[in-house]
């Protein structure tokens, strides 16, 4: 299964809650797979930085702790293009349960 | 491991003028990462030791940037002159082909119908890619302000599209009268589908700076 492939949607997902920035985002895809989707440095700032790129995320840079924070907030492209990833998800999902479901 | 060998061994490939952003993300998250384990209630040296494995492996980390960053080798070939040597031998060819049509006026009438209408197709695609050639000579002499972005789309987008029309046009000619139109044409338009094609990775990667 591609899980890199999967990334930029399930960020996006996140950042329907509300701005965050690349640490929390990160933890909360953790946290909602129970720790099964652990994306590293390597995978997570590429792929926000390509969303953004294609203005799907905006990013705003503020001042916290002496540290300059990169927030990133969903686009009203972004959130279009999360629906439309949803019902792909949900059609594909549903015709493989359909398949390996009935296997048993 | 600490933070500053992982950076510098998963960033050694990417440009200089990409590090700053992408240092600054990364140590916010590492930061983000030791402060996480502190209130776990580990220890400081082992917070840092486990923010440090959660960074991963630098080779796979130093993939995936330089797949959306750019890298030394891009940087290097953004700011050397290959488009405008491209145009130059570009125009070389052409001119070869223009001295080849003057000097053998009657190559093309031989043939009968087909061969005249082939020679159209390549009148027409000698003098509008002579004079688009010249016009990007032109443009890179009087150095026009354009990204780097508009610039090497335009290029390569017509190498593209010469390269695909000419190889077709190449066919329709009979090959043993017209060697040398035919060699140093398709070696000029070949390599320019091959030069397009290296460009793509790059110009995705300049699309957000232009």
């Amino acid at each position: 299964m591609n899980l890199k492939g999967s990334l930029p949607a399930l960020i996006l997902e996140t950042l329907t809650r509300g701005p965050s920035h690349g640490y929390e985002i990160a933890q909360t895809i953790k946290r909602k797979s129970a720790g099964v989707l652990d994306f590293k440095e390597g995978t997570l700032y590429p792929a926000l930085h390509a969303l953004e790129r294609d203005g799907l995320i905006s990013a705003s840079e503020s001042l916290e702790n002496g540290r300059t924070r990169r927030t990133y907030t969903l686009t009203e492209k972004g959130l279009k293009n999360l629906e439309q990833e949803r019902r792909q998800w949900q059609a594909y999902s549903g015709a493989i349960s359909g398949i390996l479901g009935g296997a048993s | 491991m600490t933070f500053e060998t992982w950076f510098v061994f998963a960033t050694k490939k990417i440009a200089e003028s990409e590090l700053p952003k992408l240092r600054n993300e990364l140590e916010n998250h590492f930061l983000d990462s030791i402060a996480a384990h502190l209130q776990a209630g580990r220890s400081r040296v082992e917070a840092e030791r486990q923010a440090v494995l959660e960074l991963g492996d630098p080779t796979g980390a130093a993939r995936g940037f330089e797949h959306e960053y750019l890298t030394k080798r891009d940087w290097r070939r953004i700011n050397t002159p290959t488009i405008f040597s491209r145009s130059i031998a570009i125009l070389f060819v052409l001119i070869w082909w223009g001295f080849c049509e003057a000097i053998m006026p009657n190559l093309f009438s031989v043939f009968g119908d087909k061969a005249n209408s082939t020679a159209s197709i390549f009148r027409f695609m000698n003098i509008s890619s002579f004079a688009v050639h010249g016009l990007l000579l032109l443009v890179q002499i009087l150095r026009v302000r354009i990204s780097a972005f508009q610039w090497r789309l335009c290029s390569a987008s017509l190498d593209a599209i010469l390269g695909i029309a000419g190889f077709f046009a190449l066919t329709l000619m009979p090959a043993p009268f017209t060697l040398p139109l035919w060699i140093p044409w398709m070696v000029i338009l070949l390599s320019g589908i091959a030069y397009s094609q290296s460009e793509v990775p790059l110009l995705r990667k300049l699309r957000s700076r232009a």
